[in-house]
């Protein structure tokens, strides 16, 4: 492959021009010097040696034809302009006049320099290392002769030096040590590792462990099972503070009071929330609350809807747009919640329900029914607090950790936790429905799952001690 | 006819949910799928029927007039949906600033006003006993103690080596260490009270199955 010192082109063996610029391209192979015989290597533009030109023969081997043209052989059109306009210097300079007096002044010693400068030095006078220099001058080589154009059969004029378009070549680069080299290291090892032998060891230990999670499953769901075939409503439970207090602010209302329900959970926490809902919608009706129901989840309208069904099969006088509303879903998050705050006359007004209901100061109590802490927040902060409205809250148990601040501020006046203050309620309003049927079987996972825990804790521990020992 | 069919069909995908406890499986991802694509379908008719049309589309046909100004949150909503393409997005950034400016606004005002001042005034307990009793005085020592020592575990700024060595430093490593104990236990806490819930929703999918499905209650 021949590379081009102009563009840097590769170019086939043997080729003479660049396929890329058209320069000509160096002899692929080795060439012989014409002035002083040396092998060069290929590449190369002049003799290493010797520095003579190697693109163009050298003068004595010039063809006959490349040879200077004698000035007969200029072109006539050259010849007549010579003949016509000769140049002679003293009448070019006949329109000057007489020299001024500091170039006559300088004139003398510049008419003796020029004269000895055109002397010839005698042989006697020279220095040696003038003589020496001299010596050098002539040994040195002669130019080679311009071939073509205007300068053709000059030498020496244009001292052509090869250029060598070498690609840039990466040596041997010393890089850094890496940070993390040895894990990489490591890690290499560990991925070529044959993948056979640690599959054979670990699939005892997966099968085991799959086979352990069955039976835990099992055990759980047959403890569940047991428990609602056995039935529930049998277990002792204690009332807490917070179910005490929730149950006194609705048993503290009076006949005709408005309660704002917020159904603000999903079927994913309906299970504990339901019940709940069930429970506080059949002591409001016993105490002759005007109920006005939404929520603030797309779905939660949809269970109020359900829930509200089954509350009003029980209280047959109670009719619907009188007594109860479901105003469905309100958009917007913590916009809504105020929205209905700013709101809720307007919304009330085409209802026999929403009279003498101006807006949210005629409220009695808002019961805020959340499946996150989210939603529970939302009305707490941006209902309680600002309109200091009286709130009680059912929550999710796993909301209960957020929720119980708020109840131990007394912003919310009441607080009901999960499936088990569901119970509760039903239990103190002494109407026992769902909740506490369900009271049994969740005791008996309760119970099951703390074995688990107590029996792996125990076995950690002994392999622990095994381990040691 | 309706009931009995919807009860099957929750029988039938409850046990489709079920079967993960198996292992992974196509049932499974059945019954997920179509309880995300109909939540999402439920959830957009209901926008539409209980937003859209009672709030928006109906007062606007009825009277554009005297409703004039729906039509800004209109042409808010429509902006939004220049969103889909990214060479008219930027169309739709007033929109989401607007939702942003006023949900940011309202949750930082509600949070300063309805929950951190409540907080922090239900902390500043008397720690003495006086005129309540010796429980109060217990379990206000414990709040009180528990709301400092997991600030102090939270402090990450304690200060160089000198500082750390110094009285300050002691009270925060000790407060650290004490705040640490109290996160656990909230932890913990945290994990039973979410064991509780999924154990009343297991309990609520079984009494379903044997109840209303299987009538053995």
């Amino acid at each position: 492959m021949l590379y081009c010192p102009h563009c840097g082109t590769s170019n086939r063996e043997g080729s003479k021009f660049c396929n890329n610029c058209g320069q000509p391209l160096p002899p692929s192979l080795g060439q012989k010097c014409s002035q002083c015989g040396h092998l060069n290597p290929p590449g190369v533009f002049s003799c290493v040696r010797c520095r003579a030109s190697l693109l163009a023969p050298s003068d004595e081997g010039l063809p006959p034809e490349e040879a200077p043209p004698e000035p007969s052989e200029e072109p006539e059109w050259l010849q007549g302009l010579e003949e016509e306009a000769p140049w002679e210097p003293e009448e070019a300079l006949e329109g000057i006049e007489e020299e001024p007096e500091w170039l006559r002044e300088l004139g003398a010693p510049a008419d003796e320099a020029r004269v000895v400068a055109e002397e010839e030095v005698p042989p006697e006078e020279s220095a040696p290392w003038l003589e020496a220099l001299e010596g050098l001058v002539k040994e040195a080589p002669l130019e080679p002769l311009e071939k073509e154009g205007l300068l053709a059969g000059i030498r020496g004029t244009l001292r052509v030096e090869p250029i060598f378009a070498i690609p840039h070549r990466i040596g041997e680069v010393a890089f850094p040590p890496l940070a993390g080299a040895d894990q990489a290291a490591r890690f290499k090892g560990v991925v070529s590792q044959p993948l056979a032998p640690v599959a054979v060891e670990e699939r005892p230990r997966a099968r085991r462990d799959q086979i352990l999670s069955w039976l835990f499953y099992l055990i759980l769901a047959a403890a569940v099972v047991g428990g609602i075939l056995l039935g529930g409503g049998s277990v002792n439970l204690p009332l807490t503070q917070a179910t005490a207090d929730f149950y006194k602010t609705i048993e503290s209302l009076e006949e005709g009071s408005v309660v704002l329900l917020s159904h603000d959970y999903d079927p994913g926490t309906a299970a504990e929330i339901t019940p709940q809902v069930s429970a506080i919608l059949d002591h409001l009706m016993r105490r002759g609350a005007k109920i006005v129901n939404l929520s603030l989840t797309p779905e939660g309208q949809a269970l109020a809807d359900r829930a509200l069904e089954s509350a009003v099969s029980d209280y047959e006088g109670y009719i619907q747009g009188r007594d109860y509303i479901n105003l469905g879903y309100v958009a917007g998050n913590e916009v809504g919640a105020r929205f209905i705050a700013e709101g809720l006359g307007p919304r009330l007004s085409p209802y026999p329900l929403g009279e003498g209901v101006g807006g949210l100061e005629d409220v009695n109590l808002i019961v805020v029914l959340a499946g996150s802490q989210e939603h529970l927040r939302r009305w707490v902060e941006q209902v309680q607090a600002p309109y200091k409205v009286t709130m009680v809250a059912g929550v999710s148990a796993q909301v209960d950790l957020a929720a119980r601040p708020y109840y131990r501020s007394g912003q919310l006046k009441g607080l009901l936790s999960g499936l088990v203050g569901a119970a509760e309620y039903e239990r103190v309003n002494q109407h026992p429905g769902v909740a506490l049927s369900r009271m049994l079987p969740q005791a008996a996972a309760h119970l099951v799952i703390a074995l688990f825990i107590l029996l792996g804790n125990f076995a950690y521990l002994v392999e622990r001690l095994g381990g040691r020992g | 006819m309706r009931e009995p069919l919807g009860t099957w069909v929750a029988a039938l995908l409850t046990l489709m949910v079920f079967s993960y406890l198996v292992s992974d499986n196509p049932l499974y991802r059945l019954a997920e799928h179509l309880f995300i694509g109909s939540a999402l379908g439920y959830a957009i008719v209901v926008s539409i029927q209980d937003v859209l049309l009672p709030r928006l589309f109906t007062p606007l046909a009825r009277d554009p007039v005297g409703y004039w100004h729906l039509l800004i949150p209109l042409l808010l909503g429509l902006l939004l949906l220049t969103k889909g393409r990214v060479s008219t997005a930027w169309l739709g950034n007033t929109s989401v600033g607007f939702l942003f400016g006023v949900g940011a606004a309202l949750a930082i005002g509600g949070a300063l006003v309805g929950s951190l001042l409540y907080q922090v005034r239900d902390t500043m307990l008397p720690l003495l006993p006086g005129k309540g009793d010796g429980g109060s005085v217990i379990d206000n020592l414990i709040l009180v103690v528990g709301t400092l020592g997991s600030l102090a575990y939270f402090y990450f700024t304690a200060g160089g080596e000198r500082e750390a060595a110094g009285l300050r430093g002691g009270a925060l490593r000790l407060g650290s260490v004490v705040g640490k104990w109290f996160i656990m236990i909230t932890l913990g806490a945290l994990f039973a009270n979410a064991v509780m819930a999924r154990v009343s929703l297991l309990v609520g999918r079984l009494q379903f199955l044997l109840g209303d499905w299987l009538g053995i209650l």
